[in-house]
């Protein structure tokens, strides 16, 4: 009978986890069903349109990548530089336990409200209006922590034996984290920042709070320009009712999860490619 | 006979915990000194007062004098006595670099000359015993040499910076005895060029190598002496436990 | 003069840590500031405890309470399912599963937790929604159950992961201990294994929780723009964060109480994340089994 119970158990578990599998394929295959056959040059080429059958994402497309890069530029010096000082210059003080909370709870706070942190900080404090730089200054807070974090650990694999050798030698502590620490550290760190742009260039929940418009017929040209981005477009054609934009925010969602492949993909290449030569 | 080192009065705590006490001690140039004693008896955190790693750990406080040289360490820059006093650590630690560039590492980073590396890098792994057994391939990663040329290897990455004092933190535990040999005969001529300080709790090495040897016990320095009085008359009866195997 | 460039460099790399700092303040001042606004035109009782919410509409009303019962429909529905799938997913793979059907799972869980939350709002309208409505003719086209299951499949990686890592957490010994007293693999597993890594799987739970509350896109797609109180998840209602979306895509002048009340409703959803991920991390901590 005990038997029999584990059985049916271990059953029950295996097909929890096989919903979650074929889940994940009926999305996929959905996508690609309704999606595929309005991917095309002229789909990446064009801007949006009333019409379904003139429409594209180039605005967007040209927006998310405009987007990640002022992003990236903002939040990985940023990033790196906090996890920098939290594993090698803060000791173990209750200012530095703090300051660590704080990062976790930044972590899990919706995505929504560090657009209205953006709206009222960026676009009205600022004057920055409804441009790219706003936007990627409120998406480099939101995710900041996910680079603390995850350098943070790249940085404390590294051990400590390495650091040891370099002091005795008569290094200071910046040479013993340029020439050391951070070469060692930086296939994590890497991984860590592509994996948090690639989740950045999902959201749209903050671009929508600090106005990154949805019909835009043009690409940046300067960060102080409005902009869309790919989730934005892919939002507005799904909430169209017309059909014909299902099937366009369809194509939309395929570019995208192309996109993010692409990134994930490089992650993992680098991290593979890096971790053959550090090997403790 | 000139004077290396010379503490007085030393102590040390990790926060409350004292770990060593009164400690009062000279250590002669060109000679190798061996500090044994059970384990936590302080050894280790002795030596590391030397080239001031303790620095590195937290609420590390420390009283008393630590002469090299005439000079008080604890007043100067960490970095420059570090170049002065060198260190091998009980597990090598290589880093994950070329061979060259682990040797070459210190040098360079103290401002020496791009053009003189290469000769500096030769000299030390020569002095080192072990030039011969990697000239050809200087440009391999460091982590495949075997534990007992990894530590040789340790070796000549300290001797590169020119230093004057060579601190040794039980540096054959982790080989085997046919590298421990190696490193042994190393040690006794390196002694002509540096001053020599070696913690083990091999008591056998400490007898083969040493010219004098200091046995600390409970973070205190029990005896100090030459080392065929230490291990043949020992003066404390603690002393002559310790050496006959009563406790350790 | 190394002096003093080490030092320049850890003084700039303590600014960086710093804005981790200034970004909490910012979001704290932020909301604070226009919800002290907001509240001084609308009674603070009549915002908490009132069951209409109208702000765009003539007469106006501001009653939060049927947004967060949108909310706690949503997060309720997603946790009835991400709940129950995801523990029995960690138990799968933390005591059953060989390292090899390990390696597959755990990326095809990575990805589902990665992929953006538009693309699962467009999963619940085109799939989900005409799915469900075979089955409930009634259920009306925009509808909670459809955004619950989306955002519960959302969440479920989070749920696996967390409670795998705190079984995973737990040494061997222990097991070994309850099999050489002749116990079956599930004894093992429910009896020692899950109460010893409770505490980081209800962390888990609470923080997969805390996450479906502040889910916006997804809602916002599927799940519709009427604010009521109801408990019908065949029915259309309205989330927190679908509103906040709303006002902001329409023409709200800066300023006016409906401005306002992004940052009103905003303070309730980010109090109510916050208090959730503290609770959390609490649990984690104090009720942590110290293992020797």
């Amino acid at each position: 009978m005990r038997k029999i119970k584990g059985k049916v158990f271990e059953y029950l578990c295996i097909s929890a986890t096989v919903i979650a599998l074929i889940l994940l394929a009926l999305l996929l295959f959905d996508a690609w069903n309704k999606g595929a056959s309005w991917l095309s040059f002229r789909f990446l080429d064009s801007f949006p349109s009333r019409f379904p059958e003139q429409a594209g994402i180039k605005s967007a497309l040209w927006g998310s990548i405009w987007l990640m890069l002022l992003t990236a530029l903002i939040a990985i010096p940023l990033g790196v530089g906090a996890a920098i000082y939290l594993e090698e210059y803060a000791g173990r003080t209750k200012f530095t336990r703090i300051i660590e909370i704080n990062i976790s709870n930044l972590a899990g706070v919706p995505s929504i409200v560090y657009g209205i942190l953006g709206l009222a900080l960026f676009v009205r404090g600022m004057a920055l209006g409804r441009s790219v730089i706003a936007g990627a200054l409120t998406m480099a807070l939101l995710i900041l922590p996910i680079i603390i974090i995850s350098s943070q650990e790249a940085i404390r694999a590294v051990p400590s034996s390495i650091r040891e050798a370099s002091y005795a030698l008569g290094a200071t502590r910046w040479q013993t984290i340029k020439h050391h620490v951070l070469p060692a550290a930086l296939p994590g760190i890497l991984t860590g920042n592509i994996l948090a742009l690639s989740r950045a260039m999902g959201e749209a929940a903050p671009l929508i709070m600090i106005g990154a418009l949805t019909f835009i017929a043009f690409t940046p040209q300067s960060p102080f320009d409005p902009f869309t981005a790919l989730p934005i477009q892919i939002f507005n054609w799904a909430s169209r009712p017309k059909v014909e934009f299902q099937y366009l925010a369809a194509a939309g969602i395929l570019v995208l999860l192309g996109l993010l492949i692409a990134m994930n993909a490089a992650a993992i290449i680098i991290r593979n490619k890096y971790q053959r030569y550090i090997k403790w | 006979m000139v004077t290396a080192i010379q503490t007085t009065s030393l102590s040390i705590w990790y926060g409350s915990k004292q770990a060593l006490e009164n400690v009062s001690m000279t250590i002669e140039e060109n000679r190798i000194t061996a500090i044994i004693g059970p384990s936590g008896c302080g050894k280790s955190t002795f030596i590391r007062c030397l080239n001031r790693m303790n620095d590195l750990i937290e609420n590390f406080r420390t009283e008393g004098e630590i002469l090299i040289f005439g000079k008080e360490i604890n007043k100067e820059d960490p970095v420059e006595l570090r170049k002065n006093v060198g260190m091998v650590f009980q597990k090598p630690n290589p880093f994950p670099k070329s061979i060259y560039e682990n040797v070459a590492y210190g040098p360079k980073i103290h401002g020496i000359n791009e053009n003189r590396l290469d000769i500096i890098v030769e000299e030390s792994l020569k002095k080192a015993a072990l030039w011969d057994e990697v000239k050809d391939r200087l440009n391999d990663n460091a982590l495949e040499l075997s534990g007992g040329q990894q530590q040789r290897l340790c070796i000549a990455r300290a001797l590169a910076v020119k230093p004057e004092i060579i601190l040794f933190d039980e540096p054959c535990s982790a080989l085997d005895p046919i590298s421990t040999s190696k490193i042994e005969d190393l040690m006794l001529e390196l002694k002509k060029e540096y001053t020599l300080v070696i913690v083990t709790h091999n008591m056998q090495q400490a007898a083969r190598v040493s010219d004098h040897t200091a046995y600390f016990l409970y973070g205190k320095l029990i005896e100090f002496g030459e080392t065929n009085q230490i291990f043949k008359k020992p003066k404390e009866k603690s002393t002559e436990d310790y050496i006959i195997g009563r406790f350790g | 003069m190394q002096r003093i460039r080490e030092l320049a460099i850890e003084k700039a790399l303590f600014l960086c840590a710093l804005a981790s700092i200034l970004t909490t303040l910012g979001i704290v001042l932020v909301l604070i500031f226009e919800t002290l606004s907001f509240f001084e035109e609308v009674p603070i009782l009549d915002f908490l405890t009132g069951t209409t919410w109208a702000p765009t509409y003539r007469p106006q009303h501001f009653g939060v309470l049927p947004l967060i019962n949108g909310t706690l429909m949503i997060a309720v529905g997603a946790a009835i399912i991400a709940i129950p799938l995801g523990i029995a997913g960690a138990i799968y793979l933390s005591e059953y599963a060989s390292a090899k059907v390990r390696q597959t799972v755990k990326p095809v869980l990575e990805i589902l937790a990665g992929i953006p939350t538009v693309v699962y709002g467009y999963f619940a309208i085109s799939f989900i929604t005409p799915l469900l409505r075979e089955f409930v003719p009634d259920a009306n086209i925009f509808n909670a159950a459809s955004a619950s299951i989306v955002v519960g499949i959302m969440i479920l990686p989070m749920v696996s992961s967390l409670s795998e890592d705190a079984m995973r957490a737990v040494p061997r010994s222990l097991r070994e201990g309850a099999y050489a007293l002749g116990s079956t693999k599930f004894e093992v597993s429910t009896k020692i294994v899950v109460p010893a890594a409770l505490s980081g799987i209800l962390a888990s739970f609470i923080l997969a929780i805390s996450r479906a509350v502040g889910e916006t896109m997804a809602v916002t797609l599927a799940a519709g723009a009427t604010p009521k109180m109801t408990l019908n998840f065949f029915e259309s209602i309205q989330t927190m964060t679908a509103y906040i979306v709303q006002v902001s895509m329409g023409d709200t002048p800066y300023g006016s109480i409906e401005y306002k009340t992004i940052f009103a409703v905003g303070m309730v959803l980010f109090v109510m994340t916050l208090v959730m991920n503290i609770a959390s991390m609490w649990i984690k901590e104090k009720y942590r089994e110290v293992y020797s």
